[in-house]
C-alpha cells in the first residue's frame, strides 16, 4: 500500500455495514483502530435524536459503532475536542480535518498521533433551520423523520412510513433554506489534507452504496486502514480508474456549484464598508461564543483580542473583532461555527471570509491544507536572505 | 491621547491627530535628527517609541484609530539595515495584512502608511511627517474618531 | 478523560437556553452549544459562556465548619421549628420548589418567590403576569414594545427581536438607555404610555417583574396591555421564577423587603432559602447582612457557592444545577427536564418530610398536574387559562433624584458576578458637566459611601449612572449619588 493508492472498502460486519454510510468503512476501521490499540481514543458524535448529537471522547469501539451514519444536521467541528499527547482517531469532514492541522501548526494538537480519516463533505445544515425546512418545505413533521441522505443534488428525508421525501437543493437554497452558507461556498469537498480521505464519490458498478472510495494520503493513513485489515474488519480492493475519474468529476462539479455561491454571498459590499461592519456588529452582547468556538483560535484565556478589550470600551467598533478580523485573515476555514453560535444573529463567518479572501488570494495560501505554517508569523526569513 | 470633553470650535484650519509608531533605532534617531537640524514640521504626529519595528502589533494600529488616531504612520530601519536582522522585514508581512484589513474595513487607504527613516535622515523624517499630514488633511476626520473626542 | 454530558438549561434566567454541560472527573466542566434547542437554536450570552468560570459548587457546613451532607440535613432537621420564614426565588426546579412548599405548609408557613408584585396585584392578573407569549410570537409581532434592556439584562430576547424586526415590525424602547436596535428610543410619562406608544393586538410588550420591581409599575403595564389588546411577556431574572411562581400560593406571600423588616422586627427567627441569595439578589447589600445576622438561624439549602452560603447557619450543598432532576418553566411558560438525576435538595426536605417513598415521582407528577400536561415536551408549550382582569387604579411612584445610580439588571448582576460589567454608564452631558476625564475613573458617593469606578459613555437617559454590578453604597435599585472627578 503506498500513499496515493485508491480502493474501494466495506465492513465485514454485517451490522456495521448496514447501519454505517457507504459500507460502513469508517465506522469500522475507526472502531478497529481502538480495538488493536493503535488509538487510545476516538472522537466522534453520539447521537441524541435526529438531529441532535454532541460530541464525544472515547476508548469504547461500541460507541463508535453506534455513531456510525451520517447526519447533515449537525454542524459541529470535532478538532475542538482533541487532547494534546492522546493518541486519537477522528472521523473528519474537510473543515475538522483543516482546523485540526491548523490547531497543530500552533502546538495544541500532536498531529503525529491523531489519525486523521477524512470524509468528503457536501455541507450541513443547522438543525433549527432544518426542522424549520421540513414543516414549511416538505410539510413533514420533524418527529416523524427517520433519516436523511443527499443524493444527485437532492436532499432526501425519510420518514416512519418508509416513504422518501426529495426536493432539489438548489431550490431549497434559492429560498434561503438547505445548507448553512458558509458550506455553500465551501469549496474543499474531499478531504485530501486528512490521512485517509473516505467517501461515495466513484463508487461504481455492483458496489454503489456498499462500498466507501479511500484515497491514502499519508503513512498515517496506510497504518489505518491496515491495522483496519490486519483486524479483520475491513476488506478492500483498488478503485478503477473509471470510479475515479467519477470523483473528479464530482468534486469538479461541486467546487462549481461552490464558485456560484461565492459570487452570490461574498460579491463586493455595495455602499460604505465601514457603515456595513459597524451596523452588523452594533448588535454584538459580547459573549465571546465566536472565540471560544473558533476551532482554529489557539489562544485560550488570555488572548489578545479579549484582554485589550471590554465591555467599557467607548469605540465605534469593538477592538475585540477587530483583532480577530486580523487574527484569522490567515488563518479562517470558513467554518461556520461562529455564525452558528452568535447570539446576535452576525453574519461573522461570512465577514471573517470578507477579510481572509483577499490575503489568502495574495500570498495564495489556504489554511489548513497542510502543515506548512502561515505568512504572517510563518515566512521563512532566512530562506529569503534576510 | 485626546480628552473626551468638547472644546468650542475655532476657524483655524483643521490639524490632524496622526500617531507615529518610531523604532528605538533608526525613526525615532531620525525625530531627534529633525528636531536637531531645525527642519520644519507640522504639530501633527504623536510619537511612540518601540524597539523595533517589528514588534508593531496589529493591535497598536487599530487601538490607534479607535481611539481616534486620523492616520497612523510607522517606520523603521531601512530593510537590511534592521538591528534585529530582520525585525523590519516582519514589519512589512504585518504591513500586508494591516493594508488589506483597513481596505476591506472601509477606512481610507491613506490613513496608513509604512516608511523607512534612518537615524541620520531628519530631514527625510520632517518630508514623510509633512507629506502624510498633506495626506490625511485631505482624506479628513477619520470616521472611526469616537463622538466627544478632538 | 472521562466526561459525563448533561443536556441541560442556562440557570442565568427564565429564557432558560438549552446547553450542554461536559463535567470531567475531577467535577470541573465545560458547557457546549446545543444547536437543537429549540428556546435558543444553541445560542449563548455572556453567561452562558462564561458559566464554568462563575459558577462554583457550593459546600456543606454547620456553624461554618465544613461537613457532609448528611450532617448537614441533621442538622437542618433539628433547626426548622415553627414561625421559620421560607424563600425560594425560582433558581431551583419545580419539584425541589415543591418538596420544599410541603415543608413549609407542614410547619404552618408558605415558601415567599419574593416577587413583591405578585402579592400585592390580584390573581386573576396573576396568569398573565407569570406566563408570557411564545418567543416566536415575537418573531411575528408588528410592534415591539421594550420596557427591558435585552442586550443586558435578556439577551437572547435579541435575536428574536431583530427576527421581528426583519419581518417587518417597529421596536419601540422605553428605558434608561438607548438600544441601537429599537427605531424609536422614548422616555414617556407612565400616564401617556396608551397615547404615545398607540398598540394593538398585534404588538407585544416585553417588560420585567423582579424582587424589587415596584408593582405599581407592573399595574400600569397590565392597564396597558388590556386597554390596547397588545400581547404583554414579563421577564424574570431567575431560571424557574415562571414554574415556582406557577406553583407557589402568591396572594399569601411577602416581598423580600417585608421579610426583611421582619427579620429586624424580630418576628422572623429562622429563615430558609433555597437557591436564594439574599444578598445578592437585593440592592441594598449591607442592609440586608445587617438583618440576616439578627436571625437565631439562617439555613440555606444551595446549589451553588455564594455570598449567603459565607454567612449562613447551616449550608446544604445540593449537587449542580445541571445535575438536577426535575422540571424547569421558561418566560413562554415551556416546560423543559435536563438530562440530570439528581435529587439532593429534595431528599434533603424529604428526610423532614418523614422520608416518603418516591417524593421526587410524586411531586413531578404534581408539577406535570400544575402544567396540565401528560408529559413534558419542549417543543409544546402547555396551555394556559389567562383571566380577563379588571383596570386597576395605579400611581408608580416616579424617581425625583437630580442624578440617580440605577441598576440595569441582568444574569451578572443577579447572581452577584463581577465580570466584565465592572464599570457604569452615563451619557456625554453627564461627563462635561462633572468634568470628568478620559481614563480617570469617576467618583460616585451616595449617602451610604462612595466607589470610584471606570465608567463609559452610553446613550443613557440624563442625570442616570447605570450599573450593571452591585456596588456597595446603593441603597435600592435606584439611588441617589453625586459623580465626581
Amino acid at each position: 500500500m503506498d500513499i496515493g493508492d485508491c480502493y474501494v472498502g466495506w465492513a465485514t460486519d454485517e451490522d456495521i455495514r448496514t447501519r454505517g454510510a457507504s459500507g460502513g468503512l469508517v465506522t469500522a476501521m475507526l472502531a478497529a483502530a481502538l480495538e488493536k490499540g493503535l488509538v487510545e481514543a476516538v472522537v466522534v458524535l453520539k447521537k441524541l435524536g435526529e438531529f441532535e448529537a454532541v460530541p464525544i471522547v472515547t476508548s469504547d469501539p461500541e460507541e463508535v459503532k453506534a455513531a456510525a451514519g451520517s447526519m447533515h444536521s449537525v454542524p459541529i467541528v470535532l478538532s475542538r475536542y482533541l487532547e494534546y499527547g492522546t493518541k486519537v482517531a477522528l472521523p473528519a469532514k474537510p473543515c475538522d480535518a483543516r482546523s485540526t492541522i491548523e490547531q497543530a501548526k500552533r502546538g495544541q494538537v500532536d498531529i503525529d498521533t491523531t489519525y486523521i480519516v477524512g470524509l468528503n463533505c457536501g455541507g450541513t445544515m443547522h438543525p433549527a433551520m432544518t426542522r424549520e425546512m421540513l414543516e414549511t418545505v416538505y410539510k413533514l413533521d420533524p418527529e416523524e423523520i427517520v433519516g436523511e441522505e443527499i443524493d444527485k443534488g437532492k436532499l432526501i428525508f425519510e420518514t416512519k412510513d418508509g416513504e422518501e421525501h426529495a426536493i432539489k437543493i438548489d431550490e431549497l437554497e434559492e429560498d434561503g433554506y438547505g445548507r448553512r452558507e458558509s458550506c455553500q461556498y465551501c469549496a474543499v469537498n474531499i478531504p485530501t489534507m486528512a490521512d485517509i480521505a473516505c467517501g461515495n464519490w466513484g463508487v461504481i458498478g455492483d458496489l454503489a452504496g456498499k462500498g466507501t472510495f479511500v484515497e491514502i494520503n499519508t503513512e498515517k493513513g496506510i497504518a489505518i486502514l491496515e491495522n483496519a485489515i490486519d483486524a479483520g474488519a475491513v476488506e478492500i480492493t483498488p478503485a478503477d480508474e473509471k470510479g475515479k475519474a467519477i470523483r473528479a468529476k464530482v468534486d469538479g462539479a461541486m467546487m462549481k456549484v461552490a464558485a456560484a455561491a461565492d459570487k452570490k454571498y461574498l460579491s463586493p459590499i455595495e455602499g460604505s464598508h465601514l457603515d456595513y461592519y459597524i451596523n452588523a456588529l452594533s448588535d454584538c452582547i459580547n459573549c465571546g461564543a465566536c472565540k471560544t468556538v473558533c476551532p482554529v483560535c489557539a489562544c485560550g484565556e488570555g488572548a489578545k483580542c479579549t484582554e485589550f478589550s471590554s465591555s467599557s470600551d467607548t469605540y465605534k467598533m469593538s477592538l475585540f473583532h477587530l483583532v480577530r478580523f486580523v487574527h484569522l485573515m490567515d488563518s479562517c476555514i470558513g467554518c461556520g461555527q461562529c455564525t452558528d453560535v452568535c447570539p446576535a444573529d452576525i453574519p461573522l463567518t461570512h465577514i471573517y471570509q470578507r477579510f481572509a479572501r483577499p490575503i489568502q488570494d495574495e500570498f495564495e495560501y489556504k489554511p489548513g491544507m497542510d502543515m506548512t505554517t502561515p505568512p504572517f508569523f510563518g515566512v521563512d526569513l532566512l530562506e529569503e536572505g534576510h | 491621547m485626546a480628552e473626551a470633553t468638547a472644546t468650542e470650535t475655532t476657524n483655524e484650519e483643521w490639524q490632524p491627530k496622526i500617531v507615529m509608531f518610531c523604532c528605538n533605532w533608526c525613526s525615532y534617531g531620525g525625530a531627534d535628527s529633525a528636531g536637531m537640524g531645525r527642519f520644519q514640521q507640522p504639530p501633527t504626529v504623536r510619537v511612540i517609541r518601540v524597539m523595533c519595528s517589528g514588534r508593531m502589533d496589529p493591535v497598536f494600529i487599530l487601538n490607534a484609530f479607535l481611539e481616534g488616531a486620523d492616520g497612523v504612520l510607522f517606520s523603521g530601519c531601512h530593510i537590511g539595515d534592521c538591528h534585529y536582522v530582520n525585525g523590519n522585514y516582519k514589519a512589512t508581512i504585518k504591513y500586508k495584512f494591516l493594508k488589506a484589513m483597513v481596505n476591506e474595513l472601509g477606512l481610507e487607504d491613506e490613513r496608513l502608511k509604512l516608511d523607512w527613516i534612518s537615524a541620520s535622515e531628519g530631514e527625510r523624517y520632517a518630508q514623510v511627517v509633512t507629506e502624510f499630514t498633506e495626506q490625511i488633511k485631505k482624506v479628513g476626520p477619520s470616521p472611526l474618531k469616537p463622538e466627544g473626542v478632538i | 478523560m472521562n466526561e459525563n454530558i448533561f443536556t441541560t438549561v442556562c440557570p442565568g434566567c427564565s429564557i432558560a437556553c438549552g446547553m450542554y454541560v461536559r463535567e470531567k472527573d475531577d467535577g470541573t466542566f465545560n458547557i457546549d452549544w446545543r444547536k437543537d434547542a429549540v428556546v435558543n437554536a444553541g445560542k449563548l450570552c455572556r453567561f452562558g459562556v462564561r458559566l464554568p468560570a462563575n459558577l462554583k459548587a457550593a459546600v456543606s457546613k454547620v456553624d461554618g465548619n465544613e461537613v457532609e451532607l448528611s450532617d448537614a440535613v441533621t442538622a437542618l432537621g433539628n433547626a426548622i421549628g415553627d414561625g421559620a420564614a421560607f424563600v425560594s426565588v425560582g433558581n431551583t426546579t419545580c419539584e425541589e420548589h415543591l418538596a420544599l412548599m410541603k415543608l413549609a405548609e407542614s410547619k404552618g408557613a408558605v415558601v415567599n418567590t419574593g416577587m413583591g408584585a405578585f402579592s400585592a396585584i390580584s390573581a386573576e392578573c396573576h396568569s398573565t403576569m407569570g406566563v408570557g407569549v411564545p418567543l416566536d410570537a415575537i418573531e411575528s409581532a408588528k410592534k415591539i414594545v421594550l420596557f427591558i434592556d435585552p442586550y443586558e439584562q435578556y439577551p437572547l430576547l435579541v435575536r428574536r427581536i431583530l427576527a421581528g424586526k426583519k419581518n417587518g415590525a417597529t421596536v419601540t424602547a422605553v428605558g434608561w438607555k438607548a438600544v441601537s436596535l429599537a427605531d424609536d428610543n422614548k422616555t414617556i410619562d407612565p400616564a401617556n404610555y396608551e397615547s404615545e406608544l398607540a398598540l394593538d393586538s398585534d404588538s407585544v410588550i416585553i417588560a420585567e417583574i423582579n424582587p424589587s420591581t415596584d408593582p405599581e409599575r407592573v399595574m400600569v403595564l397590565l392597564n396597558l396591555a388590556k386597554a390596547s389588546g397588545a400581547a404583554i411577556m414579563f421577564m424574570k431574572p431567575f431560571v424557574n421564577a415562571v414554574g415556582c411562581d406557577l406553583a407557589s400560593k402568591k396572594t399569601e406571600q411577602k416581598s423580600l423587603d417585608q421579610i426583611i423588616a421582619e427579620i429586624n422586627d424580630g418576628s422572623i427567627k429562622t429563615l430558609v432559602c433555597l437557591d436564594s441569595d439574599l444578598i445578592e439578589i437585593m440592592p441594598d447589600e449591607t442592609a440586608v447582612r445587617e438583618a440576616l445576622g439578627k436571625l437565631d438561624n439562617l439555613i440555606v439549602i444551595t446549589s451553588r457557592a455564594s455570598a449567603i452560603a459565607d454567612v449562613a447557619n447551616i449550608v446544604v450543598a445540593t449537587e449542580p444545577f445541571y445535575k438536577k432532576a426535575g422540571t424547569v418553566v421558561n418566560a413562554e411558560g415551556r416546560a423543559v427536564v435536563g438530562s440530570g438525576e439528581g435529587t439532593d435538595g429534595i431528599d434533603a426536605i424529604g428526610v423532614m418530610l418523614g422520608q416518603p417513598a418516591d417524593l421526587f415521582a410524586e411531586l413531578n407528577s404534581a408539577v406535570l398536574a400544575t402544567l396540565g400536561i401528560d408529559a413534558v415536551d419542549e417543543r409544546v408549550i402547555p396551555v394556559y387559562e389567562k383571566p380577563e382582569y379588571g383596570v386597576m387604579d395605579a400611581n408608580p411612584t416616579a424617581e425625583e433624584v437630580e442624578t440617580a445610580l440605577v441598576y440595569a439588571g441582568g444574569p451578572f448582576f443577579w447572581n452577584g458576578i463581577v465580570d466584565d460589567n465592572d464599570f457604569v454608564e452615563m451619557n456625554l452631558d453627564m461627563l462635561t458637566a462633572n468634568s470628568l476625564l478620559k481614563g480617570i475613573p469617576a467618583k460616585i458617593v451616595s449617602d451610604k459611601g462612595e466607589v470610584v469606578i471606570k465608567y463609559k459613555v452610553s446613550d443613557v437617559a440624563p442625570g442616570v449612572v447605570l450599573s450593571n454590578m452591585k456596588l456597595p453604597m446603593t441603597t435600592g435599585m435606584v439611588t441617589s449619588v453625586t459623580v465626581s472627578r
